[in-house]
């Protein structure tokens, strides 16, 4: 099994959303990282708070994390699949993609 | 951290309840000033929810959790923002509140959305926002209305209740809760007859209605025999929306609709209602509409519906709050009573009822069953040019159609 971190970015939209629309986004996340954590892929999960610091050498420190809300990444799972066909196939039922959201999937180096 | 302590997806707690929940004790602890603040509170706290929950899942209490998570924020933004609250208030947001009953806060809240100082409209988008937990996109389409035009009138009605120094109290006088059972009844009147629209029934709105209300009931203010009348009448009225509408849309008429697709449970809750409400000698006009909707809903089929009956509800009705639509629903009765002639006689000519298209339809209908169909004809023409959505204007050319 191969390691993935799925990153998802693009929830600007989540503070227009009603408290029943949030309860059902939450429903379906649950339901989607239930599967995950039922076939025993899941490693990690963390939401991301939108305080930060993104650094550089130097003495130059940025507020950061993101200006663009597009480009800030709100959370991230790290789950098992076989390869990246099987990962993406996982990655596709995300609901951060039913709610105009977006997210980049990643496979974590292993050349042993 | 710990995964999967809860993977259920299913969410023991009711999002829409509990913000109105959270935004009435933050109401009380910031003051009614504040509104906005305690508004971007809860929703801090539930987009808080959202990027943690589908990560490590829904926590054991959910309810608690919102409720620490709001207080914790609103102490936050007393401390950066140096104003008053009251502790008192923030720490009732961590307790453990029974589920079901409307707390206090939330009567309060109901009570200062419902103030006489706002306009009508302006307490039904209130109510919505600050009472159901619907977001100014839901209540734009609840009340067939841009969410701009939503929006604006939610900002002026926070605006004039700060100006008319509005108190987040429960209320003192029996003229207030009066008030709100008035929105009440406008909400779900809204919801019942959604104009303009494609559907006929917004049976969200009623729901939303019958739901506020039957908790408002069950509290020490809103115990009173005409707030049980009211939701007699809205159970009873709601229990034929499933029959109103055919499978084309087309609206249905009571003598036409299938009554084995009227919901059982809400007509025995009406019957129920009335007859808590009727313990007194208060007659008030929702007593009078509930009765007349009871009256229809035992009835086994339309021609054994008791018009005697229903025809003195009526003029129990007209007695005590005299209207035009009231008349014209009189007039209904009557000729059920008396035939299309008395009818027609007792339907008169109201200058106020002018643009209402069931008028001309009513009219329309004694003249057809008189056997005068040119003038029925003109008269339902006449409605089709006033109705206001296409369930009504189908409707009215089904009729048009039986004349020939």
């Amino acid at each position: 099994m191969k390691k993935f971190i799925l990153l998802i970015k693009g929830e600007d939209r989540w503070a227009q959303l009603s408290p029943a629309q949030m309860q059902e986004t939450i429903q379906r996340y649950s339901a989607w990282a239930g599967k995950l954590r039922a076939e025993n892929r899941l490693v990690d999960a963390e939401g991301l708070s939108s305080e930060g610091k993104v650094l550089v050498g130097g003495d130059v420190i940025t507020d950061g994390p993101f200006p663009e809300t597009k480009e800030m990444v709100g959370g991230y799972y790290i789950f098992t699949a076989a390869d990246l066909a099987e990962a993406e196939t996982l990655a596709r039922e995300c609901p951060a993609l039913a709610y105009g959201g977006r997210v980049e999937l990643r496979q974590a180096m292993d050349y042993s | 951290m710990q995964l999967g302590t809860s993977c259920a997806s299913d969410i023991d707690a009711n999002f829409r309840r509990e913000s109105a929940r959270l935004l009435a004790t933050l109401t009380r602890a910031f003051g009614p000033d504040k509104i906005d603040l305690a508004e971007d509170v809860v929703q801090e706290t539930f987009l808080r929810a959202m990027r943690q929950w589908p990560m490590r899942g829904v926590p054991p209490n959910p309810r608690a959790w919102l409720g620490r998570v709001a207080r914790n924020l609103a102490v936050d933004i007393l401390r950066r923002q140096r104003i008053y609250a009251s502790a008192e208030a923030l720490d009732s947001l961590v307790q453990d509140n029974p589920r079901d009953e409307l707390l206090d806060d939330e009567l309060r809240m109901l009570f200062l959305a419902a103030h006489s100082s706002l306009a009508e409209e302006s307490r039904i988008a209130l109510v919505l926002k600050t009472c159901c937990g619907l977001s100014t996109a839901e209540i734009a389409k609840g009340l067939l209305s841009s969410e701009a035009a939503v929006a604006q009138r939610l900002v002026r009605a926070k605006a004039s209740l700060r100006e008319s120094g509005a108190t987040f109290e429960l209320p003192a006088e029996p003229n207030q809760l009066r008030t709100v059972l008035r929105v009440l009844y406008l909400l779900f009147n809204e919801g019942y007859l959604a104009h303009a629209g494609t559907e006929l029934a917004n049976s969200d709105l009623c729901d939303e209605a019958i739901l506020t209300l039957s908790r408002l009931v069950r509290t020490k203010v809103g115990d009173v025999p005409e707030a049980h009348a009211l939701l007699a009448l809205m159970l009873l009225h709601s229990s034929r929306l499933p029959a109103r509408v055919d499978d084309r849309g087309t609206l249905r008429l009571l003598e036409d609709q299938d009554r084995a697709k009227w919901d059982r449970t809400r007509i025995c809750g009406g019957l129920n209602e009335l007859g808590i409400a009727t313990v007194g000698d208060e007659l008030t006009p929702y007593h009078c509409e509930a009765a007349i909707a009871a009256e229809h809903c035992i009835a086994p089929s339309f021609q054994e519906t008791n018009w005697q009956a229903i025809l003195q509800h009526y003029d129990d009705l007209q007695r005590i709050a005299p209207s035009p639509i009231g008349r014209l629903n009189r007039a209904i009765a009557v000729s059920m009573v008396s035939g299309a002639e008395a009818g027609l006689n007792a339907l008169g000519h109201d200058e106020k009822l002018k643009g209402y298209y069931l008028l001309p339809a009513t009219r329309a209908r004694f003249l057809q069953d008189l056997g005068r169909t040119e003038e029925a004809q003109k008269e339902y023409e006449a409605a089709l040019g006033l109705a206001t959505n296409e369930a009504e204007r189908r409707f009215l050319q089904q009729r048009i159609a039986t004349l020939n």
